[in-house]
């Protein structure tokens, strides 16, 4: 027999607040702008850093964008923001005092002559930031829990058991919610440990710091790797390193759905992502200088071994050499249009690639992400061109002209 | 038995990223080779199923009561 269950009336959330982007002046380790950032977008701060610190170890992009967001975040208007309860920080702020202390060591035993090179400064430095990351007090948080409406209705809502009824909900079963009554928004909610409408949806079961601790550890490892790989120890790309790191950072957030609800990990993740997949683009050294360069050798001797431009347009006219024997060149851009041309009929073997852009080689072209073409004359002749072209990101243009 | 609530974003995240950095070590070993025009499309279903999931928890709040 079908019998109808009682309904109540889901509570509507309350309306969101949404303040406008400020640094903030108590949640910072140094302008403000991760903790600004962090309360906009309802992220834990310290994972921000630790993106901001990754980033800065790639071309200094992270530190660009600090920089950049500090200059455009205006600072917060008054201190109301960013309530911190006494006594949540100073261990976090101890860390971070210790990782500069580190990273301040060092740099002076390098002047000293007592630690070799600067490549050493780099893997401390992320040592330091990552056991100041794990080392900081970190409050537990209560899980979040469904928010009461005010009320009477309410002494019937404090009877439920909010776990029961969240494993009713993961098994795909309906609640049998008792019935309710209009929410009275007359009394309202005080703060008082007595108010069980509060106290209710404040407590549950602790949420573990999953994200922050994760951050850290992934900090010291990342640094001991790359002593490890400076020092000799063994050889470790970058590219491994990374995918370590987001393999880690994957399980954390797997395992964090259960215990931490770490949702600030797939910032990092999601950081950690776009940072391999431009590296693994940008594969093209950025070296060279900026601009337009027209090169148009007339002998064998004037032309060079390689050629390295970072963004620009790059234009070899290789036409008026008459080649003797066989020659490689490579030709590397990191950003902007390569464009070699080749008298006809001259043999050549060609290999163009592009992270981002279009390659044209001859009457063989393809656009699109991480785009090869080669191509290779029919046998070998004397004054054989071997070219080796790469382009970070744009385009390779080969072409025969009289 | 009592069981805690899965946070369904953190756990689709998590595997997407486990699967991408097993990925990207793959290729730094050597073993295989990263070829970027299946991981964009890989993304891309990801973001695909982590909206058609935020919907769906929305709709369920959203219900019409009876």
């Amino acid at each position: 027999m079908h019998t109808q269950k009682p309904t109540r009336q889901r509570p509507s959330s309350p309306p969101r607040q949404r303040r406008s982007l400020r640094r903030t002046t108590d949640d910072r380790v140094w302008v403000g702008v991760a903790g600004g950032v962090a309360e906009q977008i309802s992220v834990d701060a310290v994972l921000l850093r630790v993106a901001f610190i990754l980033g800065a170890a790639f071309w200094g992009v992270g530190l660009v964008l600090y920089l950049a967001l500090w200059f455009i975040i205006p600072e917060v208007d008054s201190p109301t923001t960013n309530v911190v309860r006494p006594g949540q920080r100073p261990g976090r702020f101890r860390g971070a005092a210790l990782a500069v202390a580190i990273f301040g060591l060092t740099w002076l035993l390098r002047s000293w002559g007592w630690l070799p090179a600067d490549r050493y400064l780099l893997p401390w430095a992320f040592i330091a930031v990552g056991v100041a990351v794990a080392w900081g007090r970190h409050p537990v948080r209560p899980l979040p829990r469904p928010a009461l409406p005010a009320g009477p209705a309410n002494t019937l809502l404090t009877d439920i058991d909010f776990e029961e009824a969240a494993d009713d909900a993961a098994d795909g079963d309906d609640v049998a919610d008792p019935p309710l009554a209009e929410p009275n928004t007359d009394q309202p909610i005080d703060d008082s440990p007595n108010d069980t409408r509060r106290s209710r949806g404040a407590s549950g079961p602790a949420m573990v710091p999953i994200g922050t601790l994760t951050a850290g550890a992934l900090l010291v490892a990342c640094g001991l790797l790359y002593l490890a790989d400076d020092t000799g120890m063994f050889d470790v790309s970058w590219r491994l390193t990374g995918g370590v790191s987001l393999t880690f950072v994957g399980m954390a957030l797997v395992a964090g759905g259960w215990w931490g609800r770490p949702r600030g990990l797939i910032v990092l993740g999601s950081a950690l992502t776009v940072i391999l997949l431009l590296a693994t683009v940008l594969q093209v050294p950025l070296r060279g200088g900026v601009g337009r360069r027209d090169l148009r050798p007339i002998t064998a001797a004037d032309v060079a071994d390689e050629y390295r431009l970072a963004a620009g347009v790059f234009v070899l006219d290789l036409r008026d050499v008459d080649l003797a024997e066989r020659r490689d060149v490579s030709v590397t851009v990191a950003a902007g249009e390569m464009r070699v041309m080749l008298p006809i009929g001259v043999e050549v073997a060609i290999d163009g690639r592009t992270g981002f852009g279009e390659v044209v080689v001859f009457d063989r072209s393809g656009s699109g992400v991480g785009v090869r073409r080669s191509f290779s004359s029919d046998g070998s002749a004397e004054g054989l061109w071997v070219l080796d072209l790469d382009v970070g990101v744009g385009k390779i243009l080969v072409e025969q002209v009289p | 038995m009592r069981t805690q609530d899965v946070d369904v974003f953190s756990v689709l995240a998590g595997v997407l990223f486990t699967g991408l950095g097993l990925w990207f070590i793959v290729e730094a070993l050597g073993i295989g080779r990263l070829d970027l025009g299946v991981v964009w499309p890989v993304l891309l279903v990801a973001a695909g199923v982590a909206v058609l999931l935020a919907a769906r928890s929305r709709l369920r709040f959203a219900r019409p009561e009876s």
